[in-house]
């Protein structure tokens, strides 16, 4: 699904250091490495925001250097950190939005977007909040637009930098059946969490990302050492009702 | 209690409310001034007749086109730069298009190639002027931020103010008066003629505006949002800083700089719709020519026979109205 080949990155240090990385189709895969280490900046270049970068990046064998932001767009969606809306914007706008790749200019949506739209708002259950403010939402209510916004676009692969930041427990058990069912639909989803608990379950594979360099990317068998390493601390790891749960305890000499 | 009412309306009828409601404002418009005019006499060889026709109704239509436009000029910049404060007044392409165009009137650059006037195109050019001075403040510093692009503003605003008092001192005393009236900003039309420059581009400039909604809302989204939609945003911004700047170059060029009406319009057509783009730029552009053939109206009939500059009518009401929704959005934050 995607293929990363010397993938270096600099403004002003080195931040990507020759990445090589294969993100396999239909997985959940997992992002964790300390602040700083590159993993924003890894998504930002896969979605196609960064562009001078040096390597190659190729989603379904496609180069995305070669595809215009319209082609990519119906390929991948990214969901940042934090999306910052300064101007009064309605989640219909916001939503609806999401739908662009597949318009012209000139062109209004059509049924067919208004179709896709509905059902989007029955699946995330938000058709009560469209003609609100995106500002004036919970961060919960706030992160499903979002997420909704990522999902109506219809894309194979998404992309995830830190969803489950300042959700509350309800927040954070509410997007994990959302992304169970993302999954269960076939897409492609590559989350960078410093959480893993919520997704644990849900996840194939594990990338581990250090100071511009890949530590581990394969199957997540062997979490409790990636993450020792990853982060340079200890980690225990805990059953309870068949999860599995990876807890700091001291940081190494 | 009106407010609560409209907000539990669908953003279609709202609009199509707003919409009778501003074409009856323009229709009442022209029948309102110093002289009452005898409506039975309207389409006779009456005086007036031609107070009607070929001053009050122009004139009406003028501070429309021209209301709307500034309007959506400053709803577009406001989408473009995310920021309520952001609009051609404050970022100074007004002042560029006014420096430009006192310029052309100094250097007598007062005739027409291919039927375009000079003045008119170095109005256009000082706006771009504006605009290239703040992308290149932004670039060197790669800063899009509000700040950096307001305070840009500030400054190219007191560059352009000093660049005209500077032209205006060099002129004799009569041409001084004249351009001082024009900066003041005021819709005093004769007849069509200015009617028949404006409302093409008019035309052209609000239906693009709407045809142009989804971009528009991806915009002020910010960057990330936008690009990652599929939208090439840094053509897009310069094909709204062009249009924008064209028609705020025009406008500047034929009644001077009129402040307040880009910032505020857009405000209060976001109270009313909130929850669809595409309504938001028609209620802007009724309200922005509402509010201006009002401001007009009061011009010419406050302070009889003295006609005030209609800039100067805008600015006196706009700002404390600004003020006071900045202190109510302030207030409510915290």
């Amino acid at each position: 699904m995607i293929r990363i080949e010397g993938l270096s990155f600099v403004r002003n240090k080195e931040i990507l250091k020759n990445i090589d990385l294969n993100i396999r189709e239909r997985e959940l895969t997992i992002m964790i490495g300390p602040n700083g280490a590159g993993k924003t900046t890894l998504l930002k270049i896969i979605s196609g925001i960064i562009r001078d970068y040096k390597g190659k990046v190729s989603i379904q064998g496609k180069n995305i250097k070669d595809l215009s932001r319209r082609e990519l767009a119906k390929l991948i969606s990214f969901q940042p950190q934090s999306e910052e809306f300064l101007l009064p914007i309605s989640v219909r706008d916001i939503l609806l939005a999401g739908r662009y790749p597949y318009k012209k200019y000139f062109s209004d949506y059509d049924k067919n977007d208004l179709d896709i739209y509905e059902k989007c708002l029955e699946k995330f259950d938000i058709a009560n909040i469209v003609s609100r403010d995106i500002n004036t939402l919970s961060s919960g209510e706030r992160r499903r637009v979002l997420i909704a916004s990522a999902y109506i676009q219809d894309v194979p692969l998404l992309l995830f930098d830190e969803p489950f930041a300042n959700l509350d427990p309800e927040g954070v058990m509410d997007l994990k059946n959302i992304f169970a069912e993302l999954k269960k639909e076939g897409k492609t989803i590559l989350v960078v969490s410093h959480n893993l608990e919520p997704l644990y379950q849900l996840t194939d594979n594990l990338i581990s990302l250090r100071e511009g360099n890949i530590l581990y990317s394969g199957e997540r068998s062997s979490t409790a050492e990636v993450l020792k390493k990853t982060f340079n601390m200890d980690f225990e790891r805990i059953e309870h009702n068949d999860k599995e749960i990876f807890i700091p305890y001291e940081k190494q000499d | 209690m009106i407010r609560r009412y409209l907000f539990h309306m669908k953003s279609r009828t709202k609009y199509l409310i707003i919409s009778g409601f501003g074409l009856l404002v323009i229709l009442i418009i022209p029948f309102l001034g110093i002289i009452d005019l005898d409506i039975s006499k309207l389409f006779s060889n009456d005086p007036d007749s031609f107070i009607f026709w070929q001053l009050r109704f122009p004139r009406t239509i003028m501070a429309f086109l021209v209301g709307s436009s500034l309007a959506l000029g400053g709803l577009i910049f406001q989408n473009i730069f995310k920021n309520s404060l952001a609009t051609p007044y404050t970022l100074g392409v007004s002042s560029g298009a006014a420096a430009g165009t006192v310029a052309a009137l100094k250097l007598n650059l007062v005739m027409s190639i291919f039927g375009i006037n000079l003045v008119y195109i170095a109005g256009f050019a000082g706006g771009i002027l504006s605009i290239l001075l703040i992308l290149g403040i932004s670039r060197i510093t790669k800063s899009y931020s509000v700040y950096t692009i307001l305070m840009s503003g500030v400054a190219i605003n007191f560059f352009f103010s000093a660049f005209i008092l500077l032209l205006q001192y060099m002129v004799d005393i009569t041409q001084t008066v004249s351009i001082l009236r024009w900066l003041m900003g005021s819709i005093s039309t004769s007849g069509y003629k200015d009617i028949i420059i404006i409302l093409p581009m008019w035309i052209f400039f609000v239906v693009t505006a709407v045809f142009l909604n989804k971009e528009l809302v991806l915009i002020s989204g910010g960057e990330n949002f936008a690009s990652t939609r599929g939208l090439n945003v840094k053509k897009f911004r310069i094909l709204l800083f062009i249009i924008v700047s064209l028609i705020t170059g025009i406008i500047v060029s034929i009644t001077g700089p009129i402040g307040f009406v880009g910032l505020i319009v857009p405000h209060i057509s976001r109270q009313f719709i909130k929850d669809d783009f595409r309504f938001l730029v028609i209620v802007t552009v009724i309200f922005g020519g509402i509010l201006l053939a009002l401001a007009d109206l009061l011009a010419r009939t406050l302070i009889p026979p003295v006609e005030i500059p209609v800039g100067i009518i805008t600015s006196f009401f706009g700002a404390p109205f600004f003020l006071f929704i900045l202190i109510t959005s302030l207030r409510k934050k915290i």
